[in-house]
């Protein structure tokens, strides 16, 4: 099972998350369970995969992260 | 024993590294707890931040925190357990808090200048990583 390589994360992934933090649309305390989550090292799925946080999901394929989707969103991948 | 040029080299980091047979003993005697002190590397180290240290060392006072070194340092885990444990939550505990602190100061920041610089901080604090501009 792979685990996340964050370095692998976008730029384009990381303006999501900052446009979605500067508008509190994803909140302090979901920010906070992120860190918790990346703090365990995680091993996900070969493919992809889904974590929900609250105020946003965040999609993956394997080793690498993905984006974001919004709370509505339907996630893709295999949930964990 | 830290010489003193060694004790300053090491606060002046940003990051202490925990060897990996050490995250490993600290997991043993104190849990997932001590995943929250830090970002786990894949050799199995951990990177805590040096402030989080500091404040958390502070705030349990010095007769709990050379218990909590000795208990760190040795495999005593008798009535010394306790200072240990306290010492590593309460890493976790500022960690949090110094990213919940910079949320909002980057929430409320009006300048956009000054709003980048602070999610640099926290992108590095969730993520472990910082990315190039």
């Amino acid at each position: 099972m792979p685990k996340i390589d964050w370095k692998r994360l976008t730029r384009r992934a990381r303006e999501h998350f900052y446009d979605r933090l500067r508008t509190r649309e994803i909140t302090e305390d979901d920010m906070a369970k992120l860190m918790d989550w990346i703090s365990t090292n995680p091993e996900v799925p070969e493919g992809p995969w889904c974590k929900a946080f609250g105020t946003f999901k965040l999609v993956g394929h394997g080793a690498t992260p993905g984006t974001l989707l919004t709370k509505d969103q339907p996630c893709f991948g295999e949930k964990i | 024993m830290l010489t003193f040029i060694e004790f300053i080299e090491e606060i002046a980091k940003k990051v202490l590294t925990i060897p990996p047979a050490d995250v490993d003993r600290m997991r043993e005697k104190f849990g997932d707890k001590v995943l929250k002190m830090g970002h786990l590397q894949e050799d199995g180290s951990m990177l805590v931040p040096v402030d989080c240290v500091l404040e958390a060392a502070q705030s349990v006072g010095t007769q709990t925190l050379a218990e909590a070194a000795e208990i760190l340092k040795s495999d005593r885990m008798v009535s010394m357990l306790h200072s240990g444990e306290t010492l590593v939550e309460r890493v976790g505990e500022v960690r949090e808090r110094k990213l919940r602190e910079l949320i909002r100061k980057f929430q409320s920041e009006s300048i956009e200048s000054d709003a980048r610089r602070q999610w640099k901080e926290i992108e590095k604090t969730v993520f472990g990583v910082d990315y190039p501009d």
